[in-house]
């Protein structure tokens, strides 16, 4: 991948480019001349990191959710850096962690917000559009019921359903398994990659299962104090070193009986 | 697993529920005022006298019956007719945008900002040259409750404090506010102290046409903008970040409900004096019957508001046959274990 001077055409320029991000939060750097490599529409990419490595802080210095400064920071040869957030919400979303626990609004109400609260869409096809979207993450059947009353898997499942809707370009997730069980968070995945490879968007996810992102990423972005250590395909990525050197585990990569490659930790290292 | 069309005719039976709730709720509103209307120390009006009393001369009318209805209980019932609806909206959007279900003009001090300003105002006497006394009096409402709106929207998003925590802030806001009214009450004199303890208790006994008038058309002048940002309303529920991923500029949505909230509690207070609970308490109802998509929530919060100051109305006219009560000590009577109740909810929850 080479650096492409500004000059480029706009066609020629592909997928999200970030250079020298830096974000301060309270004082205190977070991130420091962050680079990442270009990365292009229709990959599901995973961001990895032990806690407080600034995963989150970087989607959200990407949404425009917290000051930084950056560098370069363009998709599809747009520059972003001049859009505020709420702007920078037409092509990127960012959809936090969790749902708060006590609202009292029906799911296609919540989905009627997330499609309506920028401007008023044509309206006549929205219904159907919107039990569709709940239908592909299997929870139309929730469609009346109301969110208060729901489990958190559930409002989850709810959340996704909303920052997929709009059809962003890039799509920013926080740990969107947390909370989720098994059967759920397999579901979630792949239906992220078919998402993802059909409507060609660029999905950044934070995810703790480094065996999920060895599944079903196409990238890995390993992150520890702030910079990016490792870039590339999962299982160049995910390595017996880099695991050691990020997480301080002991850990093994070892191929199913399936030819899947699956990580095994043994435990933690010395400190 | 039901199909698709199920979940959408469940949408539209449930939206139609609603707008049929909102609807009846409206009827009984317009119940209420008529029961107002008939109700007061003068009597109980059959309905041979009512029509009498409306048929007759209208507002000119010169007999006891038309004198008392056009003059005196007319006022008073389209006066708690659209101060509660006022508190009620105003109330709504408040709990949304500081995202707390405690707060309320009233309890988070920018009612009692308000009656500060008026009775520096009426104390100091204040004149605004070209402003009628009135109107500068409301004016001063206004600055100070539009102050305290900044004041508190400032602290719960800067200093981090919590929901639990701006309740805290806004009850320091309400006692400091109150003790500064007593100042103004120590060295008042006669007259204005007078004044100043019909304020404090918020009272409808003083209604007029003009000041009717004025309620409703700040309220239908502030509902449309109100209603039109509904949807980015309903969105900041889903908190600030979810928000802004939706699109919304928070901030802008933020300011601008801040603005109608002070200005409605403003006029509210400079009208009727601190009226207390309303506010609180008509979110609460109509979130429960109508669910928080703010197109429903907004109107139906307001109704009930309403509703609910106009019933205070007649009970603080059943008291006693000798009496009226001033309405805010009923609101507040009723009101407070309705505030403990919430308050035990939210800790439970």
């Amino acid at each position: 991948m080479t650096a492409m001077a500004d000059s480029t055409p706009q066609a020629a320029v592909e997928g999200l480019r970030v250079s020298g991000l830096n974000t301060r939060l309270r004082g205190r750097p977070i991130l420091e001349a962050l680079s990442l490599p270009q990365l292009s529409p229709g990959s599901l990419v995973g961001l990895l990191g032990p806690n407080g490595s600034g995963k989150s802080t970087l989607l959200k210095s990407l949404a425009g959710l917290v000051p930084s400064s950056c560098a370069g920071l363009s998709l599809a040869g747009r520059d972003l850096r001049a859009l505020n957030a709420s702007d920078r919400a037409e092509y990127i979303r960012y959809l936090p962690q969790t749902l708060p626990g006590d609202i009292h609004l029906t799911v296609i109400g919540s989905m009627q917000v997330a499609l309506r609260a920028r401007r008023p869409l044509d309206r006549r096809d929205e219904l159907p559009a919107i039990v569709n979207a709940l239908e592909e993450l299997g929870i139309a059947h929730l469609a009346n019921r109301y969110l208060d009353e729901l489990s958190g898997g559930q409002k989850q499942l709810v959340g996704l359903a909303q920052a997929v809707c709009r059809e962003p370009d890039v799509l920013l997730l926080d740990e969107p398994l947390a909370s989720l069980d098994l059967n759920h968070q397999h579901h979630v995945m792949q239906m992220l990659g078919q998402l993802t490879r059909e409507r060609k968007l660029l999905t950044l996810i934070v995810l703790h299962d480094l065996n999920n992102v060895l599944r079903y990423c196409d990238q890995a972005l390993l992150m520890r104090g702030g910079k990016l250590v490792g870039s590339g395909a999962p299982d160049a990525v995910i390595t017996e070193q880099s695991l050691a050197a990020t997480f301080s585990i002991r850990a093994r990569l070892e191929t199913s009986s399936q030819g899947l490659p699956y990580v095994l930790v043994d435990g933690r290292l010395p400190d | 697993m039901p199909d698709a069309g199920s979940a959408a005719r469940g949408h539209l039976r449930l939206s139609r529920r609603k707008s049929t709730g909102l609807a009846l709720l409206g009827a009984a509103v317009i119940g209420l005022l008529a029961l107002d209307a008939l109700v007061g120390p003068a009597g109980l009006l059959g309905s041979e006298a009512l029509r009498q009393a409306l048929s007759g001369a209208g507002m000119g009318s010169d007999t006891a019956l038309g004198l008392i209805v056009w003059e005196i209980r007319l006022p008073q019932a389209l006066m708690a007719l659209s101060i509660g609806a006022a508190l009620g909206l105003a109330g709504a959007e408040m709990q949304t945008v500081l995202d707390n279900p405690l707060a309320s003009p009233f309890t988070l001090g920018i009612s009692s900002a308000a009656a500060l300003g008026a009775a520096l105002t009426l104390v100091l006497g204040l004149h605004v040259p070209g402003v009628s006394d009135s109107w500068a009096l409301t004016a001063t409402a206004f600055v100070f409750a539009a102050a305290c709106a900044a004041l508190l929207d400032g602290v719960a998003r800067r200093a981090r404090l919590g929901a639990a925590g701006i309740v805290l802030f806004g009850i320091a806001l309400v006692f400091t506010f109150n003790a500064l009214l007593s100042l103004v009450q120590f060295v008042a004199n006669a007259s204005a102290l007078q004044d100043l303890v019909f304020w404090m208790m918020g009272s409808l006994a003083r209604s007029s046409w003009p000041g009717v008038i004025a309620m409703l058309a700040a309220l239908l002048a502030v509902a449309p903008f109100s209603m039109r940002s509904a949807w980015q309303l309903t969105a900041l529920r889903f908190g600030e970040e979810r928000a802004v991923s939706f699109g919304v500029d928070t901030r802008r949505v933020r300011r601008a409900a801040l603005l109608r909230i002070s200005l409605l509690s403003a006029l509210a207070v400079s009208l009727v004096g601190v009226i207390g609970f309303v506010g609180l308490i008509a979110p609460h109802i109509a979130r429960s019957f109508w669910g928080e998509d703010h197109r429903w929530y907004l109107p139906a919060s307001a109704l009930v508001g309403s509703a609910i100051l106009i019933a205070s109305a007649i009970a603080a006219k059943l008291v006693s046959p000798s009496f009226v009560l001033p309405v805010g000590i009923v609101t507040t009577l009723v009101g407070i274990p309705f505030f403990v109740a919430a308050v035990m909810r939210r800790q439970a929850a």
